[in-house]
């Protein structure tokens, strides 16, 4: 197995057993995540952002991808805007994301990339300091290819093991998933075209 | 990105080829050469060999990966193409001028240019001294074994050119954005056509030649001068690379150098043609004769080119880039080069193990 592959793995596990273990927590009495005190550092907690709308807009990089040896080919960064229903430890939301792609074998320049979008599931944990998600949906290519044309489809797979949010007041939080995997796949006949990234993403949430 | 700007020019650099940091030198001048490609920075008197095997058909089978990545390139590039032939005609001779720099990968792949540069196999590609070319006879073998690859790769692309059409095609791997690499097959008269122009072109990069650019005074040497165990009364001249710079500081040979590309191209195509006078040999004669005599007791017969050749020249890769060899190179943040390269060591210590 590969690098990529290693990675992939691990990731795929950390994110199952986060989410087992959070949802065993959650069926312990008295254990409610929004109940969980404010940490030192943190100036709010958790409890006014369940059983709420969330908004999220976030910015994401990757500079690590499936072809580390060839680097900087693939790099790619972007931004998401994501809209969901949280209760206390589950959450649903619908992400809409564009992932920009950096050309550099010929020519140095950013293309317009993938338009994503999709349907994603989150669970909360550590007091709703940490959560772990998962989306899912259709990838649309943005821009002509040597090979593929605009408005190509495929799918797009984003999933974050572990992301960490910090309340600032009652209303808002930043959010960081310091490390988290997506496979975009926006044309998958002919000459596949899938990309693997390895993302950092920093974002701002808040509840309505 | 970092990593590009830092290692640019790159170490396999002969003239220089496409890359988002370096001018499509080679890829110009053979392009100058071929039918149906238009707006070539070497512009030369229009082909006379129309029609000849050694170029795809019009009749040849479109392929459209073949089509969209030859428009890729000549967008990147500057040229224009009129047909699906000419296309592939681009793309094979793209591929095969690239091929001694990068064999079938990126310019960007380490682990592949790393062999590419420090190993004797592929001087002759690059027309550039071997090891044991040492000495007034190391430009004599040396550039006997330049000249000897260019009739060897013109001889496999003269015999494919008289094979049935389906015959006349190869698989190869290109590496562009997004995709990586992608299998095509390219036409491979013209591919071979083009692997052995890199080796001709280079010729005027790395060898001191007369005034007239057309005996070669001496051989350069890279292999040697990049070991750091170089003394130029054995090894010649030390690879330069302001002499790779076509638009640049080897503005004035690059343009002969793209003529007797046609020369070339026009020779071999005629001798494709049934029935057709071969007189590649005499081309070669032409261009790649060595001028005796000269070395640096006498400044190497005092050539007006040797002022270039001492430019920027090769020395140990990584005092080079870092600024602290004896010349230093144009390099813009050569610190930052030995962060980027410790994690892909790594990286790759452990994807071997």
């Amino acid at each position: 197995m590969n690098v990529s592959g290693r990675v992939v793995s691990i990731l795929v596990v950390m994110t199952v057993f986060s989410a087992c273990g959070t949802a065993l927590a959650a069926e312990a009495p008295g254990e409610c995540p929004s109940q969980a005190p404010a940490f030192k550092w943190a100036p709010a907690t958790f409890d006014t952002f369940t059983d709420k709308v969330f908004l999220t807009v976030e910015l994401h990089g990757s500079l690590l991808n499936d072809v580390e040896d060839r680097r900087p080919m693939s790099d790619s960064f972007g931004y998401d805007v994501k809209a969901g229903w949280r209760w206390k430890t589950l959450g649903v939301f619908f992400v809409f994301e564009q992932n920009m792609w950096v050309t550099s074998q010929f020519e140095l320049g950013v293309t317009q990339g993938v338009a994503n979008i999709g349907l994603g599931l989150e669970v909360n944990y550590l007091g709703g300091y940490a959560r772990t998600s998962v989306a899912i949906g259709p990838s649309i290519l943005l821009f002509d290819t040597a090979i593929d044309d605009a408005g190509n489809t495929g799918f797009f797979l984003d999933v974050r093991p572990i992301g960490m949010r910090w309340p600032i007041n009652r209303f808002f939080a930043i959010t960081l998933d310091p490390m988290s995997f997506a496979i975009v796949a926006p044309a998958l006949d002919r000459i596949p075209l899938v990309m693997i990234q390895f993302r950092t993403t920093l974002g701002f949430e808040f509840v309505m | 990105m970092i990593l590009v700007i830092c290692l640019t020019p790159g170490p396999a650099s002969a003239w220089q080829i496409l890359t988002a940091m370096t001018d499509p030198c080679h890829e110009q001048m053979s392009f100058s050469a071929v039918p149906g490609i238009t707006g070539s920075v070497f512009p030369g008197e229009s082909a006379v060999y129309s029609g000849s095997a050694l170029f795809p058909p019009s009749d040849v089978p479109y392929d459209g990966v073949v089509s969209g990545i030859a428009e890729l390139i000549a967008g990147d590039i500057g040229v224009e193409f009129d047909s699906y032939p000419a296309e592939l005609a681009a793309l094979s001779l793209f591929v095969g001028s690239r091929y001694p720099d990068v064999m079938e990968g990126s310019a960007y792949d380490f682990f592949v240019m790393r062999p590419l540069m420090l190993t004797d196999a592929h001087e002759d590609s690059h027309c550039l001294r071997r090891s044991w070319d040492d000495g007034r006879d190391g430009d004599v073998t040396a550039l006997d074994a330049c000249r000897n690859l260019i009739g060897t790769q013109l001889r496999i692309a003269i015999e494919s050119a008289r094979l049935g059409l389906e015959q006349r095609f190869v698989r190869h791997t290109v590496s562009i954005d997004f995709y990586v690499t992608v299998d095509v097959m390219l036409y491979e008269p013209t591919y071979r056509l083009g692997r052995a122009l890199h080796t001709f072109e280079d010729s005027f990069s790395h060898t001191l030649r007369t005034d007239d650019l057309v005996q070669v005074v001496s051989v350069m040497n890279s292999i040697d001068a990049v070991s750091g165990d170089f003394d130029e009364d054995r090894d010649g001249l030390a690879h330069s690379l302001a002499m790779d710079r076509c638009m640049d500081d080897a503005s004035g040979i690059a343009p002969v150098a793209a003529g007797a590309v046609r020369e070339l191209v026009t020779a071999t195509a005629v001798a494709t043609n049934p029935g057709g006078v071969d007189e590649i040999e005499q081309v070669l004669d032409r261009w790649l004769t060595l001028k005796p005599g000269c070395d640096r007791g006498n400044d190497y017969c005092d050539s007006q080119w040797f002022e270039i050749a001492r430019r920027d020249p090769y020395e140990p890769f990584i005092p080079m880039v870092l600024g602290c060899g004896q010349n230093v190179a144009p390099v813009m943040c050569p610190w930052l080069l030995l962060v980027m390269f410790v994690p892909l060591g790594i990286a790759r210590i452990r994807r071997s193990k």
